[in-house]
């Protein structure tokens, strides 16, 4: 089990626990904007609540809350108990609310369930300035502690007891650790590279996959925290991504995910003549405009936020990997609401709703290696 | 004739449109490399190999904006650029970028 914990006064009411300390920067505020600003926090949580139907949050006395951790943290096997996990994470990241995360109960996690947890918790570190440690580590499943000290959890939330490293479990998934920044380092991408290739041996097709890569960098810095989109905020006050990997011996499949926290593809497309174009492509392959169906038309025709058609392939690019796997790929795209696969050429692209927004956009490559 | 060697000169892992994207973009090869060379009127080769990659927002603002801010037009680009490498893929994509632009230039002053 692992858990948050904000000041020293409340440690003792949690044993199991990942600590955070809080010393949130209100310090030279006059009392009437202390006020005004809790009354802004509420009403904006207020919204958010309601427009994500959040039901699986406990709150704690104190202010303290409690997020359960489900046993299985995977979007593509358990995809509605995932996302309330980490919709109340990232509302908690938000309102830089203290928390505690039971670890204890999770048995499986998905390498971009992996990614999306390593972003959230970043976030609610960053955002909240909190100070983040770790209790009663041997209650934790050893294969769920292993995965995460190999994915470079614990360093890159910085946690104040990294726990020692325990190298009795090795699960036939093996997962290489966490880059993000704030840029469009492809530098960070030859790392991933570096790192992968010590379990995979050489990857085939790996200048495609640098492409997307490049290219979903490149996004985030131009689009994903964009101010003008469409009437979607950001309430986030950074505007990282985060990348990772894995390998599966026993099946060779190499995973690769990259996510942001941004107001998502959808809400990026453009208002000039780019939408005009976009929606005759949807138009022509008779799909609504809907969160699903604009990713697959921004993968289609890239987008743009200008209007100019020399910034408009950026996202058709994430498809080439996939596309030159030779048919043993799948591309994954999440974004808001939506959900777009793509399995390569000649095979039909799908589309489907979610039940709830990932808060972000998430970009999964899975690709069987020969 | 001028040589540049994109890995060698300027990174191994490009990546980026335009200056605030990243360290090694697009805009930045253009101006500190690309752009200066072609303007002595020499024959440039650009040696695209042993890269990681590159993505489509770098290639097209580092060789389209040759067009599109510099002023190249693309008649002149095809006689003085050469581009060297073993992905045919990579060159038939720069010189897209290149007419694409020059297309519009033409439009736009039409």
């Amino acid at each position: 089990m692992l858990e948050a914990m904000q000041t020293p006064s409340t440690q003792g009411m949690f044993r199991n626990s990942f600590r955070i300390n809080t010393s949130v920067a209100m310090k030279r505020l006059s009392a009437k904007q202390k006020r005004w600003q809790i009354r802004h926090a509420k009403r904006s949580a207020r919204r958010r609540l309601r427009r994500r139907g959040h039901h699986a949050m406990v709150r704690d006395p104190g202010q303290i809350r409690l997020l359960l951790l489900p046993k299985t943290l995977s979007f593509k096997e358990n995809y509605d108990e995932t996302i309330t996990f980490f919709n109340n994470l990232h509302e908690a990241s938000e309102r830089r609310i203290p928390l505690k995360i039971d670890f204890t109960t999770l048995r499986y996690v998905g390498p971009a369930a992996a990614l999306v947890l390593a972003a959230e918790l970043d976030s609610w570190r960053l955002m909240g300035r909190h100070q983040i440690r770790v209790l009663d580590i041997d209650r934790w499943n050893q294969d769920i502690r292993h995965i995460l000290d190999e994915m470079g959890l614990f360093e890159l939330i910085r946690v104040a007891n990294p726990p020692p490293d325990l190298n009795s479990s090795r699960p036939s998934i093996r997962f290489i650790r966490f880059k993000s920044s704030d840029v469009a380092d492809g530098e960070l991408a030859t790392d991933l590279r570096t790192d992968l290739e010590v379990v995979t041996g050489q990857i085939p097709g790996w200048q495609h996959l640098y492409r997307g890569l490049a290219e979903a960098m490149t996004n985030v810095r131009q689009h994903a925290y964009s101010s003008d989109s469409h009437g979607v905020s950001v309430h986030s006050n950074t505007r990282k991504w985060w990348m990772g990997g894995a390998y599966d011996d026993q099946r060779k499949v190499l995973t690769c995910s990259f996510f942001d926290r941004g107001v998502g593809i959808p809400a990026t497309l453009p208002r000039t003549h780019a939408w005009e174009r976009i929606r005759e492509f949807l138009k022509e392959w008779s799909l609504s405009e809907n969160d699903a169906s604009l990713i697959a038309a921004a993968t289609a025709m890239g987008r743009t936020s200008t209007g100019a058609e020399h910034q408009g392939r950026g996202l058709a690019d994430v498809k080439e990997f996939v596309k030159r796997s030779g048919g043993g790929g799948r591309l994954r795209i999440l974004s808001r609401q939506g959900q777009y696969i793509y399995e390569g050429e000649g095979k039909e692209e799908r589309t489907s709703l979610l039940s709830s927004s990932i808060g972000g956009t998430l970009i999964e490559w899975e690709v069987t290696l020969p | 004739m001028i040589e540049i060697h994109i890995a060698k000169d300027f990174s191994r892992a490009p990546a980026g449109r335009y200056r605030d994207d990243g360290p090694r973009s697009g805009q930045a090869f253009r101006e500190e490399y690309l752009a200066p060379a072609l303007k002595k009127e020499d024959e440039v080769v650009v040696y695209l190999d042993e890269v990681e990659g590159y993505g489509s927002s770098f290639l097209e603002e580092a060789f389209g904006g040759l067009v599109r801010v510099e002023g190249f037009t693309g008649e002149k680009l095809h006689r003085l650029l050469t581009l060297e490498t073993i992905d045919g893929a990579w060159k038939e994509e720069i010189w897209t970028y290149i007419d694409q632009s020059s297309e519009s230039a033409a439009s736009a002053r039409s």
